[in-house]
């Protein structure tokens, strides 16, 4: 990995197109401002993770693994946590 | 209404209690209806389903029932999202409600995903899915706290 160390103000420019400013270092904190063209997107890290485990989640569970979650969650076991506006069908 | 689904076939919903993701959800960002519902198949989940696409329905659980103390800590852009004046966070309860989704693989414990829980406003039906800005939870956390990921 390169390190670069930079002083808030100045730039980190990637390749031609994108370039990242320090904009303020305040404690454990960094503001950092991007610049790039439209189709380069530019999130968090903890975003693509929850991209991630999102396509995992979606995928569709058998009704048997289903059942094997019902059994380990003593809440379900116990009762129904109400829905947060739920409908029941 | 009657939504079709590919789990559950035709399914009658209340189009009322729908919510809506004004951006959709990380790696579904053109679904932003919901339906979220309990179904007999496993009383106490909350299956999301998708009005978007009949494919799509999440397995959530509120993030109370896993962590009874979770606390949420939302970024100033999903609360503005969220229509909270000020950037504030909100408290689960009244205001908003918060479920975080499962994941459930065969062979695999089930794991939550407490980073991102989905935050909904009760008044409107707003709903993002609120990356926490912070390390306090992962995205794939055992059901139970004392439980590990790979028991």
């Amino acid at each position: 990995m390169l390190i670069i160390q930079r002083h808030e103000g100045q730039t980190v420019l990637v390749g031609d197109d994108v370039e990242i400013l320090i904009i303020e270092c305040a404690g454990r904190r960094v503001k950092l401002g991007f610049r790039a063209p439209r189709q380069v997107a530019v999130t968090r890290g903890e975003v693509k993770l929850t991209r991630e485990q999102n396509l995992v989640a979606s995928q569709p569970v058998s009704p048997a693994a289903l059942r094997a979650v019902g059994q380990r969650l003593p809440i379900l076991r116990a009762g129904t946590p109400s829905s947060p506006g739920g409908a029941k069908p | 209404m009657i939504l079709s689904t590919t789990r559950f076939g035709r399914l009658p919903v209340d189009e009322t209690q729908s919510i809506e993701f004004p951006e959709g959800l990380p790696g579904f960002e053109d679904c932003r209806r919901f339906v979220p519902f309990e179904h007999a198949e496993c009383a106490g989940l909350i299956f999301l389903q998708s009005m978007d696409r009949p494919d799509l329905c999440f397995l959530t659980l509120p993030v109370r029932s896993l962590r009874p103390d979770y606390r949420l800590l939302l970024t100033p852009e999903d609360s503005e999202l969220l229509g909270l004046e000020g950037g504030r966070t909100p408290q689960i309860g009244a205001e908003v409600a918060a479920m975080a989704i499962l994941s459930v693989r065969e062979g695999h414990p089930p794991t939550a995903n407490l980073l991102s829980p989905i935050v909904v406003r009760v008044a409107t039906g707003r709903a993002v899915q609120a990356v926490r800005p912070d390390k306090r939870y992962g995205c794939r956390e055992p059901l139970a706290p004392e439980e590990t990921a790979c028991s």
